[in-house]
C-alpha cells in the first residue's frame, strides 16, 4: 500500500519501456562479452583484431596478423615450424601458446605446436583474440605464454549474422589462393561451411646447412651445401560446423603439405621433399541453460601426424665408412590421436557471484608410427623399413591427463570485480598439480579501468621432448617436469573516446624448469628457470575522423638460470624491442588506404654462440583497397615489405650457419565477394 | 524479438568514414529513441504531434547516419506507441535553430558542437551522442559497452525545467558530472 | 508409628497437572511477549525502513539532480502516512526540508528515528541524509491487544482446572471407598465389594479383587498341607544324615569325625590307634576287594574283642587305622596291657582270601592322656614305627628335638670315622647253589666307633645321605673293595644308591678305581630295586656303560618295591637280589614262596641269575633250593666279616 503510493508518477507504459531497455542493454552485453568488445573490461590481457579490419592492411594470414600483436614475434626452425614468441618466453620449446579455432584447440600432439594453422587465410577469420600471460585458462586448457582464439565466421548472433564470401587471392612466389565460406540456416538448424585451397612455391636463400658445422661428422663436412630451401605451401581446409538446438558439432580436416626447409637432419633437401602436417578434429558438444545453471558438455577427437619425405644427407656421405653414394633418405611418420571430454557447470544463483566448475579428461596416443631410411649397413639408397628395430619414435606413446577445475567471478560492486580459482591436473607422467589464479578489475570511472593478475600455469611436455628416439639430436625424456610460470601481471587502460584508448601493462613472469635439448646435450631436460619481465603499450584511435591509427610496442628482458651449469645468462634469441603499428585513411566511401610498420630489436645469441647477434629490422608494408558497394565486392592490393629489408630468424647454434632468412618484398592481390 | 533481430540485419553492411562500432551503433540506436518516451514532458517536444529524432552527422558519415535512421524507422514504424516517430537527418554544417528536433543525435563530429548544444538546452532537447566525450561538451546521454552495457547521463547539462524523466530512469543510468571530470 | 495423613492422590495429579500448565502457561507468555514485543518493534521499525528505503532514492536523484520541488512533493506525500510524524532531508550537512506532521505533538514521545544516507546514484559517494520520525502508536496497540488475549486465557484455564479437579475427584470416589473395606481384609474373611455393576474400570477392579479373594483363600489352605509334608521329611532326612556323618560305610564303625565329637565329651580318657603293617601290599597283591574284605573281618574282630567293655568305644580313623577310645582311663598299666594283648591277639589272627592265608600285624600308638590325645597316639605310633616296636605309648621324650640331637652326634661320629679311616668294608660271601662253594662277596659298610664296636649301617646311612657323607662312604667303599679284591680271584659286589649313580663325580671315581685296580670283570654294583624309577634313564645310561667297561650289575631287594619286570628287562642286569623279607618267612609263608617262585622262573627265563639273602636257617636254605634259587647269602651260611674266608 504504502509502495504503491510512490510508485504511481510511473506510468505502466514507462514500465515497460524500462523493462526493454534492461532487456536489450543485457542482450547488447552478450554479444559484447562474447565478441570480446569489451576485452578492457576482462580479466586478462588481450588484444582483439578484427578480421575486416586487417584484410584492409592486406594482411595474408593467421601469421601476419599475429605479428601486429604487442609482445609477439616469430621464430622458426629447421622444419620450418613456425612458431610465435609470447614475450620472450621460451623460443626453442613449441606449445607455450595454444591455438585454439572456434574454441577447439588445434595444437598438434606431435610438436604441440600449430604451425600448420599459421597459414590460415585472413579471410577466413572473423577476429582473433590474442591473450598474452597464462591468464586464460579455457575449459581447463593452460595456456603458458598465452592463447589465440581465432573466430572464424562460423559465430553468429541473431542482428549480427555474416554475409556469405567468396575469395581469390594472387601473389608472389606464384601464391594462388581460392576459398568461400557459406551459412545454411533454418529456424533450428545452422550450418556453416568454410573452404580453401592455397599453395605457392616459395623458396629461401640458406647455407652452408648443418654439415658445414659437423653435425654429420667431420669428413662430411666438405659436403656441406648452400641454396634455396623449399618452404613451398600446398594446403586445403574444410570446415564444417553444425548447429541444432543446444547440440552443436565443429569439424575440420586440414591437409597442410609443405616443402621440407632446412632439412630433419640439418642437410639442406631437395626441392620435393616434404613434411605433411594434417590436423582434423571433430568435437560435440551440448550447452545448455537450466535456471541458474549453465552446462556445457564437450566431447571430441583430434587426430594429427608428422609425416615426412625426404632426402636427408647428400650424395658420397659418409657414416662410419659406409658411403651412401646417393644419398640417405628418410619417410618419417607419427600419427596421434587425441580424445577429450568435458564437463563444466557454471551457477549464478548467489547474488553477485558465478561460479564455474568441471572437469576436462584428455587421452592421447600415438597410433601408428613408421620409420624408413636408405641401407644403413650397406649404403644402399633403397629405403629399408626400421619401424622396429630403429624407430625414431615411441609407438606406444600415451598419456592421459585429467583437470579439474573451479572458478568464482564476484562482482563486488559496478567498478570492482574478482576472478579466483584454480586448476588442478594429474597426467600420467609427473604433474602440475594445483594452479591458482587471481585477478581483479577496477573501474574507476568511464575512462580509467586498472587490473591485476596473479596466475599460475603449466605447459606439458611434448610428444617430440617425450619420446623422440634413435636420433642423434634429440633424446625423449619422460621424466621431465612440466614447465611451470608464475606470472604477476598489471595493466591500466585509458579510454580516451568510444574507439580510442592507450593500454599499458606490466608483466613479471617467473618460469621454472623450461626444456631444452643442444646438440652438446641432446636429451630434453628441465635445463632452466627464467625470470621475465617487461611492458606492452598500445594506443588506438584516430587522428581525423576518416582514419585510425595503431600503435604498440613492447619491452621485455629478463635473465635465464641454467641449472646444470650453475650460471646466469640474459634472456637469449629474443628482441627486446617490438614496435608495431598501422595507419588507415579512408578516402570517401570506397577507398582505403594503409600502412604497416613493424620493428623487431636485436636478438642476442646464447652462450658460447659466437656469431654476431640477430639484427634488428623493421618492414613497411601498404595496402590500398577499393569497395565496391553496388556489387558488393572489395579489390585489396598490398605491398609488403616495401624496402625489401632483410628478416632474419636466428638459427640455432651449431645448425645452420646463416640464421633462416624469410621472404622479402612481395605483393598480394585479393578479391572478396560478398552475398 | 524476431522483428528486431531482423532489423538490426539491415544495419549489417560495413561503411567507410568513420570507424564506428557497429554494434555500440545499434545498441545506441536502440536504446535512446526509448529513453525519450520516459520523459514526463515529451508532449511539450512534439513537432506536429510527432517525435523528432534528428541525427546529426559529418559528411562522410551520411551512410552511417542514413542506416541508424531506417534502423529506427523500421523499428517504429508498426510500434503502438503514443507519438509517431519522425527521423531527420542533418548534417553538422546544415544544423542550424531551424532544425526540429524532439532529440538529437550526434555521430562524430571534427567540429566545434557548442551552438548546437545551447541550442538543445534552451529548447529542452534531449541529446545523445556516440561518443561518451561529447557528455562534457554539454550533451546528456551516451552508451557504452563496458564489463556490462551502461548509460551515461551528465547531469550538469539536465535542464530540468523542460526535461523531466520518470524516477525509475535515474536509476539505471550511471552520472557524470564535473567532480567525475 | 503415626498414623499418615491421608492426602488425595486425585487431588494432587489435578494439582500438579494445574500447576504444570499455569507455570507452562506464564512462562510461555513471559518469553513470548517479550519475543512479540520485540517482533512488533521490529514490525514497525521494517515498515519504517522500508518507506525509507522506497523514497531514499528518489530523494537521492532529486538531491543530486537539485530538483527541491520534486523533493516537497514526495515528502507532502509521505506525510500523510499517520505514522510518520515528522521527515528531515538533510544535504551536505544542511537541512533542506523538514516537517511535521499534525500528530507529532500528541506521539512524539512514543516514537523512534530511521536514518539513511543518501548517495549518489550508482555510487557510493554520500550526498546526504534522510530521517524519519515514526509513531510508535502501531506496536502499543498491538501490545495492549496481546496482553489483553494472554490474561483472558489465564483466567479460562483457572475456571477450566477447578472444574477438571472436581470432576476426577468424584469420578475416583468408589476407589477410596474400596480402600476403606480392604484395610480390614484377612486371608480367611471374604469381604463384599460394592461397584461390580458398574461398568468401567472401578467396576474391573472390584471384580478382581472378589476373584482375588477366593484364589487366595484355595492357595492358602494347600500350602499348609505342604509345610506339613515337608516338615516330615526334613526331620526324616536329618536323621539319616546324622548317620551318615559318624558311621564309616565300610566296617559300620564310628569314623573319625564321630571321634572329634566323642572325645571333646571325655574328660578323663586315653586313646589308642591301631595300624596295620604293610597293609598296602596285601592291597597291592591281593587287591582291593580283598582289603576291603579283611578290613572288615578285622574291624569285626576288634569289635568282639572290646564288646564287653563299656569305656572302650572302637573307631575307624582311615584306611587303616583305627582307634580305641577310652572314656574312663584305666590304670596305667592295664592300659599297656591292653595294648599289647591286643598285638599278641592280632598276630594270631588268620584272615582268609580266595584260600590264601593272610597274617597281620599292627603297630600300636598310644596316649594315656585326653588332651591332644589323637596328635599323641599318631606321635606314638609314627615312633613305634620308625623304631620298628609294635607297641609305644606317647610321652615327652619322644619329642623331635631329642632324635636332631641324636642325629648331630651320629654326624660327628661318621665325620671322625672317616678322619681316622674308620669306615671299613665287611665281606659276606654268597654260595652257589649248585657246587655250595662260594661264588663272590658283597661289601658291606661297618664303623668301628671309638670302642671298636663294629657299627651297622643301619644306624649312621640315612643320617649320612641328610649331611651329605653319603658320597664319600661310596668312595671309601669303593676304593677300599677294589684295593682289597685286586688280587684276589673273587667277584664282589658294592651296593650303589641312585645318588651315587646320578653324582657324575662318584661314577668318574668309580671308573677310575675299576680300571686302577683292574677289577672290573670281577666287580659287581648291586643297585636297589625300589631306587631309581624317576631316574630310569640316567640309571640305564650308567648300566650300560659299566657293562660296557665289563662289569656286572644286580638288583637289590627285588621284590619290596613296585616290581617291574619290563623295566628289569630293560636295564639288561645280570643278578636277581629277592627281598629278604620274602626270603626269612620262607619256610612258613606260601605266598612268598609263590613270589620267589615267579621271581626264580621269570629270571630263568631272562637268563638271569637269582640270590636269595637273608637266609638265617636251615629251613629257610632248603627252601631256597628247592625253589632253584642259584645264590645264597645268609648268617646261615656265613656273617659278613673283616675279611674274606681264605684270609
Amino acid at each position: 500500500m504504502l509502495l504503491m503510493l510512490y510508485l504511481t508518477s510511473l506510468g505502466a507504459q514507462s514500465n515497460d519501456l524500462l523493462e526493454s531497455i534492461s532487456s536489450e542493454m543485457k542482450q547488447f552485453n552478450e554479444v559484447a562479452t562474447t565478441t570480446k568488445q569489451n576485452e578492457n573490461y576482462q580479466p586478462y590481457i588481450i588484444s582483439v583484431f578484427q578480421g575486416e579490419e586487417l584484410e584492409k592492411l592486406g594482411v595474408l594470414n593467421l601469421k601476419e596478423a599475429l605479428l601486429l600483436v604487442p609482445g609477439i614475434d616469430m621464430t622458426t626452425d629447421n622444419f620450418n615450424n613456425q612458431t610465435p614468441i609470447f614475450r620472450g618466453s621460451n623460443s626453442l620449446s613449441y606449445g607455450q601458446s595454444k591455438l585454439f579455432i572456434d574454441g577447439v584447440s588445434v595444437n598438434n600432439l606431435f610438436f604441440d605446436a600449430y604451425s600448420e594453422y599459421l597459414s590460415f587465410p585472413i579471410e577466413m577469420i572473423k577476429r582473433i583474440e590474442v591473450v598474452r600471460g597464462p591468464g586464460s585458462k579455457t575449459n581447463g586448457i593452460n595456456a603458458y605464454a598465452g592463447s589465440i582464439n581465432v573466430i572464424t565466421y562460423a559465430e553468429d548472433f541473431k542482428g549480427f549474422e555474416s554475409s556469405d564470401k567468396l575469395v581469390f587471392k594472387y601473389g608472389s612466389s606464384d601464391y594462388k589462393m581460392g576459398g568461400f565460406f557459406k551459412t545454411l540456416k533454418t529456424d533450428e538448424l545452422k550450418l556453416f561451411i568454410d573452404f580453401f585451397y592455397q599453395e605457392d612455391d616459395k623458396k629461401l636463400p640458406s647455407g652452408p646447412d648443418g654439415l658445414s658445422r659437423g653435425v654429420l661428422g667431420a669428413s662430411n663436412i666438405p659436403l656441406s651445401r648452400s641454396g634455396d630451401a623449399p618452404v613451398w605451401l600446398k594446403d586445403y581446409s574444410l570446415g564444417l560446423s553444425l548447429e541444432y538446438k543446444d547440440f552443436s558439432i565443429k569439424a575440420r580436416m586440414l591437409e597442410h603439405e609443405k616443402g621440407s626447409a632446412y632439412g630433419i637432419n640439418l642437410a639442406l633437401p631437395q626441392d620435393s621433399d616434404r613434411v605433411k602436417l594434417p590436423s582434423y578434429y571433430l568435437d560435440l558438444d551440448y550447452d545448455k541453460k537450466i535456471g541458474d545453471f549453465e552446462l556445457n558438455i564437450d566431447a571430441g577427437i583430434k587426430y594429427d601426424a608428422f609425416d615426412s619425405y625426404s632426402k636427408l644427407a647428400p650424395d658420397d656421405l659418409n657414416l662410419s665408412n659406409i658411403i651412401f653414394y646417393d644419398g640417405i633418405y628418410g619417410e618419417h611418420f607419427a600419427a596421434q590421436r587425441t580424445l577429450y571430454h568435458s564437463f563444466y557447470i557454471k551457477y549464478d544463483g548467489f547474488d553477485k557471484h558465478t561460479i564455474t566448475t568441471g572437469y576436462r579428461l584428455i587421452r592421447e596416443e600415438t597410433i601408428d608410427m613408421i620409420s624408413k631410411l636408405s641401407n644403413r649397413a650397406t649404403g644402399d639408397v633403397e629405403l629399408v623399413d626400421y619401424s622396429d628395430t630403429l624407430p625414431f619414435f615411441d609407438k606406444n606413446a600415451k598419456r592421459n591427463i585429467f583437470i579439474f577445475s573451479l572458478q568464482d567471478e564476484f562482482w563486488l560492486n559496478n567498478n570492482l570485480s574478482f576472478i579466483y580459482g584454480f586448476n588442478y591436473e594429474e597426467t600420467s607422467y609427473k604433474d602440475a598439480g594445483v594452479e591458482p589464479r587471481v585477478s581483479m578489475v577496477y573501474q574507476l570511472d568511464a575512462e580509467n579501468i586498472f587490473k591485476a593478475i596473479y596466475s599460475r600455469s603449466h605447459r606439458n611436455t611434448s610428444w617430440q621432448e617425450m619420446f623422440t628416439m634413435n636420433n642423434l639430436a634429440r633424446v625423449g625424456n619422460t621424466d621431465l617436469q612440466p614447465e611451470i610460470v608464475d606470472a604477476f601481471e598489471a595493466a591500466y587502460i585509458k579510454k580516451i573516446s568510444n574507439d580510442s584508448h592507450v593500454k599499458t601493462n606490466l608483466f613479471y613472469l617467473l618460469n621454472k624448469d623450461q626444456i631444452y635439448n643442444s646438440s652438446t646435450s641432446p636429451e630434453y631436460k628441465n635445463a632452466m628457470d627464467s625470470d621475465i619481465y617487461g611492458f606492452e603499450i598500445e594506443y588506438k584511435g584516430n587522428i581525423s575522423n576518416l582514419d585510425q591509427l595503431y600503435l604498440n610496442y613492447s619491452y621485455v628482458t629478463g635473465e635465464s638460470y641454467i641449472k646444470d651449469e650453475y650460471r646466469s645468462e640474459s634472456l637469449s634469441n629474443v628482441a627486446h624491442h617490438l614496435a608495431k603499428g598501422y595507419y588507415i585513411y579512408n578516402i570517401g566511401r570506397k577507398l582505403s588506404l594503409s600502412t604497416t610498420v613493424k620493428y623487431v630489436g636485436s636478438k642476442s645469441r646464447v652462450s658460447g654462440d659466437t656469431r654476431e647477434k640477430v639484427k634488428a629490422y623493421s618492414t613497411f608494408d601498404t595496402a590500398m583497397r577499393y569497395k565496391n558497394i553496388k556489387h558488393n565486392f572489395s579489390l585489396t592490393f598490398s605491398i609488403k615489405n616495401i624496402f625489401n629489408s632483410t628478416v632474419k630468424f636466428p638459427s640455432a647454434i651449431n645448425t645452420y650457419l646463416q640464421d633462416y632468412e624469410q621472404e622479402r618484398r612481395t605483393f598480394l592481390v585479393t578479391l572478396k565477394k560478398e552475398f | 524479438m524476431k522483428k528486431i533481430a531482423l532489423l538490426f540485419f539491415i544495419l549489417v553492411s560495413y561503411v567507410y568514414g568513420y570507424t564506428y562500432n557497429k554494434l555500440l551503433l545499434k545498441a545506441q540506436a536502440s536504446i535512446f529513441p526509448k529513453i525519450i518516451m520516459l520523459d514526463k514532458k515529451l508532449y511539450e517536444k512534439l513537432v506536429d504531434g510527432k517525435i523528432v529524432y534528428t541525427i546529426v552527422y559529418e559528411k562522410n558519415d551520411y551512410y552511417t547516419a542514413s542506416e541508424i535512421g531506417r534502423f529506427i524507422e523500421a523499428n517504429y514504424k508498426n510500434a503502438s506507441t503514443k507519438y509517431a516517430y519522425k527521423i531527420n537527418l542533418v548534417e553538422f554544417s546544415e544544423f542550424s535553430s531551424e532544425t526540429e528536433a524532439t532529440a538529437i543525435y550526434v555521430l562524430n563530429s571534427n567540429n566545434q558542437v557548442q551552438e548546437l548544444v545551447d541550442y538543445a538546452k534552451k529548447k529542452g532537447i534531449i541529446t545523445f551522442a556516440y561518443d561518451i566525450n561529447y557528455l562534457k561538451s554539454g550533451f546528456l546521454f551516451s552508451l557504452m559497452l563496458e564489463k556490462s552495457a551502461v548509460i551515461y547521463l551528465n547531469k550538469d547539462n539536465l535542464n530540468s525545467n523542460k526535461i523531466d524523466f520518470v524516477d525509475s530512469l535515474y536509476q539505471i543510468v550511471n552520472f557524470l558530472d564535473k567532480s567525475s571530470g | 508409628m503415626n498414623k499418615k495423613k491421608f492426602s488425595s492422590l486425585s487431588n494432587k495429579i489435578v494439582f500438579s497437572i494445574a500447576f504444570v500448565s499455569l507455570a507452562i502457561t506464564i512462562v510461555v507468555f513471559i518469553i513470548s511477549s517479550k519475543i512479540n514485543k520485540e517482533a512488533f518493534h521490529q514490525i514497525e521499525i521494517e515498515k519504517a525502513t522500508i518507506i525509507a528505503q522506497t523514497i531514499e532514492p528518489l530523494i537521492a536523484v532529486n538531491i543530486y539532480l537539485e530538483m527541491e520541488d520534486k523533493i516537497n512533493q514526495i515528502i507532502l506525500q509521505l506525510i500523510e502516512n499517520p505514522n510518520i510524524l515528522a521527515i528531515k532531508v538533510i544535504k551536505n550537512d544542511k537541512l533542506i526540508n523538514y516537517i511535521e506532521s499534525k500528530e507529532y505533538k500528541s506521539d512524539i514521545k512514543e516514537s523512534f528515528v530511521v536514518k539513511r544516507t543518501l548517495t549518489q546514484p550508482n555510487s557510493t559517494k554520500t550526498i546526504g541524509e534522510l530521517v524519519l520520525v515514526y509513531s510508535n502508536k502501531g506496536y502499543k496497540k498491538l501490545i495492549a491487544k496481546y496482553t489483553n488475549l494472554t490474561l483472558m486465557l489465564i483466567v479460562t484455564l483457572v475456571v477450566l482446572f477447578i472444574l477438571f479437579g472436581l470432576y476426577v475427584k468424584k469420578l475416583l470416589r468408589p476407589l477410596r471407598e474400596i480402600s476403606k473395606l480392604l484395610k480390614n481384609y484377612s486371608v480367611n474373611k471374604n469381604i463384599q465389594i460394592p461397584f461390580i455393576s458398574q461398568n468401567n474400570e472401578i467396576g474391573l477392579i472390584s471384580n478382581t479383587l472378589n476373584n482375588m479373594q477366593q484364589k487366595i483363600l484355595q492357595y492358602s489352605k494347600k500350602q499348609e498341607n505342604i509345610n506339613r509334608f515337608l516338615e516330615e521329611k526334613v526331620n526324616e532326612k536329618t536323621l539319616e544324615l546324622n548317620a551318615q556323618l559318624y558311621i564309616d560305610a565300610l566296617t559300620g564303625l564310628p569314623n573319625r569325625f564321630s571321634m572329634f565329637h566323642e572325645i571333646d565329651k571325655i574328660k578323663d580318657g586315653a586313646l589308642l590307634i591301631i595300624n596295620i603293617d604293610d597293609f598296602k601290599e596285601i592291597n597291592d597283591f591281593f587287591g582291593h576287594v580283598a582289603g576291603d574284605s579283611i578290613l572288615k573281618k578285622f574291624s569285626n574282630r576288634l569289635k568282639d574283642i572290646f564288646k564287653d567293655n563299656e569305656f572302650i568305644s572302637l573307631k575307624r580313623l582311615s584306611g587303616d587305622e583305627f582307634a580305641l577310645l577310652f572314656a574312663q582311663k584305666p590304670p596305667l598299666q592295664e592300659f599297656i596291657n591292653i595294648g599289647e594283648k591286643l598285638i599278641e591277639d592280632v598276630e594270631k589272627m588268620l584272615f582268609f582270601h580266595e584260600k590264601s592265608e593272610v597274617s597281620i600285624r599292627v603297630t600300636i600308638g598310644g596316649a594315656y592322656q585326653i588332651e591332644g590325645a589323637l596328635e599323641k597316639a599318631d606321635i606314638a605310633l609314627k615312633s613305634a614305627k620308625k623304631q620298628q616296636k609294635s607297641f609305644l605309648l606317647y610321652d615327652e621324650k619322644l619329642n623331635i628335638e631329642d632324635e636332631y640331637k641324636k642325629n648331630m652326634e651320629w654326624v660327628k661320629k661318621l665325620k671322625k670315622a672317616i678322619e681316622r679311616d674308620r669306615i671299613v668294608p665287611y665281606f659276606q660271601p654268597i654260595f652257589d647253589n649248585s657246587t655250595d662253594k662260594i661264588a663272590s662277596y658283597e661289601c658291606l659298610i661297618r664303623l668301628i666307633d671309638d670302642e671298636d664296636s663294629v657299627i651297622s649301617p643301619y644306624y649312621f646311612l640315612n643320617i649320612a645321605k641328610k649331611s651329605r657323607l653319603y658320597s664319600t662312604l661310596t668312595k671309601i667303599m669303593v676304593e677300599k673293595s677294589c684295593i682289597y679284591f685286586e688280587y684276589l680271584n673273587y667277584a664282589f659286589s658294592i651296593n650303589l644308591s641312585v645318588e651315587d649313580i646320578l653324582d657324575k663325580d662318584v661314577v668318574n671315581y668309580i671308573k677310575e678305581k675299576i680300571q686302577t685296580h683292574n677289577v672290573a670283570n670281577r666287580i659287581i654294583f648291586e643297585i636297589l630295586e625300589s631306587e631309581g624309577i624317576e631316574e630310569y634313564e640316567e640309571v640305564s645310561a650308567f648300566i650300560g656303560e659299566m657293562k660296557r667297561l665289563g662289569c656286572r650289575i644286580a638288583v637289590d631287594d627285588f621284590g619290596s618295591g613296585y616290581s617291574n619286570f619290563e623295566h628289569l628287562l630293560k636295564l639288561n642286569v645280570d643278578y636277581i637280589k629277592i627281598d629278604g623279607t620274602l626270603i626269612k618267612n620262607l619256610d612258613k609263608d606260601i605266598s612268598a614262596q609263590i613270589i620267589v617262585g615267579t621271581i626264580v622262573d621269570f629270571a630263568k627265563r631272562l637268563n638271569l641269575l637269582t640270590v636269595a639273602e637273608f637266609v638265617h636257617n636251615k629251613e629257610i636254605f632248603e627252601k631256597v633250593k628247592e625253589l632253584n634259587v642259584d645264590r645264597t647269602q645268609g648268617y646261615f651260611l656265613s656273617e659278613p666279616q673283616k675279611s674274606t674266608i681264605n684270609n
